[in-house]
């Protein structure tokens, strides 16, 4: 068993690296610095407890997403002992902070939920077999808002109701305006297969602005009865709400770029979300504002350049 | 007539076509087996404009084949996420109106109004083929288009591709079965070392296996037995 672990182990580290590499180098960088700067900023008495609720989120996600059920039973590998020999091997750099440190909160935390999730082994069915809604509405050529309102219509209930409830906050109506604009940048993580998008439009120019087109449309759409009922409830506080709104469009326009500028169709790259996050909330520091706009710019032509090299 | 001519690809410095040479004749149904990694995907790809050639011409009607009067059928399909089979149809009805989604569907019988992430592989590859059909090109190119199908879904693409033929519709279908190409194709081609090895016609489908074996097969003394 420790042999098959080591070995396996041997494995996941060469198919990580080779990700890494398959990033390129400003992505890893770019990983780097926030993983680096989330480390730095969890290295404090108190925040270890948050570390270790964090390392634990990424053993918990890689644990349900794994695709290896049937070649770890074909091996009689799939029992809890294998998961919990794999995963303290790989945790363990943090279990010996926590020992030396020393926080034995933060370590039980982490070693117990490690362990917890090992004896769940089975695969989970991730899609319900009850009627999904559609959104008919929303023309054929958009289905990522297709597919993302019927995915995440919850999300944007709560982000009218809330406001709606509690709307003597003023702030919430701008918050709810920043959760959707991130939630529909979500939208875009996953990438369709080049036959869909060869029958959108004729050429990559014209499908990749019409895709720009679309986005920003629905953005605006659902974001607009929250800039109405602000400007109406507050009007002398309606220029920072429209500042993240503006904002939040050209983060739609480059969060398309971004997505067909990496286009892997059939694939998600959800990686790609981090950066979309982060240039969400530029609108805080107004000398950042044209940082959206330069990256839509540069990511837009490498997206036009992308899309005529896979779909002509 | 597609007439491929002198064509050459590689992946890095690892050559997969190499100075091959293809005539296709137009309206008819062309197949192609070889080897698993013989280069079949790759040189629908290129037919498909997917990729570019290195060398070589692919002329339809002696003009320069152009990617737009062709359409690929993946061998394992890809779908958007959480897509509905009704969603993913309605996209390519953008471009062909006239296409029946319901009329062809009680052939398909497939739950469209489920997530595509519910299908099964065959249902998948069902509705895969639905999209090619909606996408009304002169060339379809279908890459193992059998593979995952039951035998009531195997009969279906079987008689659909003679209509379409029929229709004018060049059809290139790979399989690793060369049994489910005989039952539909007019000729028959093998792919080997990166070049087309043998074309066989359909009155010398019986001789298949043989001529395969003749031309470069493992035959029976090869086996350590």
């Amino acid at each position: 068993m420790i042999r098959a672990v080591i070995k396996i182990s041997g494995i996941h580290i060469q198919r990580y690296l080779r990700i890494i590499n398959e990033l390129g180098i400003f992505r890893v960088i770019f990983l780097l610095v926030i993983v680096a700067y989330v480390f730095k900023a969890t290295l404090q008495p108190g925040m270890l407890v948050l570390q270790s609720m964090l390392v634990l989120s990424v053993v918990v996600q890689t644990h349900f997403t794994r695709k290896d059920f049937v070649l770890l039973n074909n091996l009689g590998l799939n029992t809890p002992v294998y998961f919990m020999l794999l995963y303290l091997l790989f945790i363990s750099p943090f279990i010996l902070l926590y020992l030396v440190w020393p926080d034995y909160k933060a370590l039980g935390i982490l070693i117990s939920g490690t362990l917890l999730t090992t004896l769940f082994n089975r695969p989970f069915r991730k899609v319900r077999k009850i009627q999904l809604p559609s959104f008919r509405f929303i023309p054929a050529g958009s289905w990522e808002w297709r597919v993302g309102l019927r995915q995440y219509f919850p999300v944007f209930i709560a982000a009218y109701i809330i406001p709606a409830v509690l709307y003597q906050q003023d702030y919430l109506f701008a918050a709810s305006v920043l959760l959707i604009a991130i939630t529909s940048n979500a939208f875009l993580i996953s990438h369709e297969p080049v036959n869909m998008l060869v029958t959108v439009k004729s050429s990559a120019v014209a499908c990749f602005w019409y895709k720009v087109y679309l986005q920003c449309a629905f953005f605006t759409l659902f974001s607009l009865p929250l800039l109405i009922s602000s400007l109406i409830l507050y009007p002398e506080g309606i220029r920072p709400v429209l500042l993240l709104f503006i904002n939040s469009l050209v983060v739609q326009a480059f969060a398309v770029s971004l997505k067909y500028a990496g286009f892997r169709p059939g694939e998600k790259t959800p990686y790609n979300m981090a950066i979309i996050f982060l240039l969400n909330f530029t609108f805080i520091i107004p000398a950042l504002l044209p940082l959206p706009v330069i990256m839509a710019v540069i990511f837009g032509r490498k997206a036009i350049s992308q899309l005529k090299l896979i779909a002509g | 007539m597609i007439t491929i001519q002198n064509l050459d690809f590689s992946y890095g410095k690892s050559p997969v076509i190499k100075n091959l040479n293809w005539q296709l004749e137009t309206g008819k149904i062309h197949g192609l087996v070889g080897l698993n990694g013989a280069g079949k995907s790759t040189l629908f790809n290129l037919i498909a404009g997917w990729l570019k050639p290195s060398n070589g011409t692919i002329m339809y009607n002696e003009i320069r084949l152009d990617r737009s009067i062709c359409a690929l059928m993946e061998t394992n399909p890809q779908f958007y996420p959480m897509i509905k089979g009704q969603e993913y149809l309605d996209v390519f009805k953008l471009k062909n109106n006239q296409f029946d989604i319901s009329a062809w569907n009680n052939i398909f019988k497939l739950p469209l109004n489920e997530v595509v992430d519910n299908y099964s592989t065959g249902m998948k590859k069902r509705l895969d083929l639905m999209g090619i059909l909606a996408m009304n090109r002169e060339i379809l190119i279908l890459d193992e288009p059998f593979n995952g199908l039951d035998f009531e879904a195997v009969r279906l693409v079987q008689q659909v591709l003679p209509l379409l033929a029929s229709k004018g519709k060049t059809i290139i279908i790979s399989s690793h079965i060369a049994e489910s190409l005989t039952a539909v194709c007019n000729s028959i081609s093998l792919l080997r070392n990166g070049e087309i090895g043998l074309q066989i016609r359909k009155d010398s489908f019986a001789n298949l296996s043989e001529m395969i074996d003749l031309h470069g097969g493992i035959k029976t003394e090869d086996f350590p037995l």
